[in-house]
């Protein structure tokens, strides 16, 4: 695994003489700002869905059948979970969040997230959960040792769901593809999504990704998840007739 | 040709190839097996032979059936 050198894996638990830390624990200011970090980046999508629903009914109702509605129904009952664990979670690290925060705040947001309530397109939105909800595998299975234990209980379980989510995903996909004639679409909409979620990793020369290390919040690198997840999508993808983007590909976070 | 005795399901026929392993592994969640555990499953059926050469694209869409239902 490649950290920068002289950054383990909590190696600044270790210098404080501690593995963890739980929700109340009186939290070094730069654990619990990273920490944050982490949450809120998750609650910025999942978190929205607890006070606001109308992006459940937009995907819902745009499935082609009632099959379709129903696994729908099923996997936004997963991702409102999510939403209020890690509003929960937030809760205990001391953010507040509300409907207001959602409808209102100047907040940065990953540019994936401003376009998925823009999606509508069975095809488009089979796409998305290929690509994005198999980013949230990489991303929670890195997290399940996490040095924040509420983190740590809940990734594991996550990452789960989010495999289901890709699957279901790529599901959708191959019969948009195969049994719709929806194959021109999926890779105009494929090369719309596919840089964005290799963005979402984070950038490769970041200096903050190995705080998330030194403090067992990660325990990889952007550059390292994002080639494990090209390694892993890029089969999928060819084997449904799509081709993949080049890596660089319209890339804003390199 | 199958073996005398046992099914023969086709790779292509994923749903038929769901059923039979909702029905052997009824408290398997698919979503924690990856695809070499998946495949050592459907080898393992009982009178159950499959033809055809599954991609990574056939783990993840028997995966998505498994889970999410007809």
């Amino acid at each position: 695994m490649k950290t920068q050198e002289g950054v383990w894996f909590g190696c600044e638990l270790e210098a404080l003489g501690v593995d963890g830390f739980d929700e109340g624990d009186d939290l070094p200011e730069e654990f619990r700002q990273l920490i944050t970090q982490v949450v809120m980046v998750q609650a910025d999508l999942e978190s929205e869905l607890v006070f606001d629903s109308s992006l459940l009914r937009h995907n819902i109702l745009a499935a082609p059948d009632p099959r379709g509605r129903m696994r729908m129904a099923k996997f936004f009952a997963e991702e409102v979970r999510h939403g209020y664990t890690f509003w929960r979670i937030a809760k205990g690290l001391g953010v507040e969040l509300t409907g207001r925060y959602f409808r209102e705040a100047k907040r940065k947001r990953q540019e994936a997230f401003e376009h998925i309530g823009a999606v509508s397109d069975w095809t488009e939105l089979a796409i998305v959960n290929t690509l994005t909800d198999r980013m949230g595998v990489f991303v929670f299975k890195d997290m399940q040792d996490c040095s924040y234990r509420p983190w740590a209980q809940v990734s594991l379980e996550v990452a789960r769901d989010e495999v289901g989510h890709t699957a279901l995903g790529y599901a959708n996909l191959r019969e948009s593809i195969e049994k719709r004639g929806q194959l021109e679409a999926a890779q105009r909409y494929l090369e719309k999504w596919y840089p964005m979620t290799l963005d979402m990793f984070g950038r490769s020369d970041s200096s903050r990704q190995w705080r998330y290390v030194a403090w067992g919040i990660k325990r990889s690198g952007n550059e390292e998840l994002r080639l494990r997840f090209v390694e892993e999508v890029n089969p999928l993808l060819r084997q449904v007739g799509l081709e993949p983007p080049d890596y660089l590909f319209n890339r804003h976070f390199l | 040709m199958g073996t005398p005795g046992t099914t023969t399901i086709s790779w292509s026929d994923l749903e038929g190839l769901v059923d039979v392993l909702r029905a052997a592994h009824p408290r398997v969640d698919p979503r924690a097996l990856d695809d070499a555990e998946l495949q050592a499953l459907v080898d393992g059926l009982e009178g159950v032979e499959t033809s055809g050469a599954p991609g990574p694209g056939d783990f993840e869409a028997l995966r998505a059936m498994w889970h999410w239902g007809a």
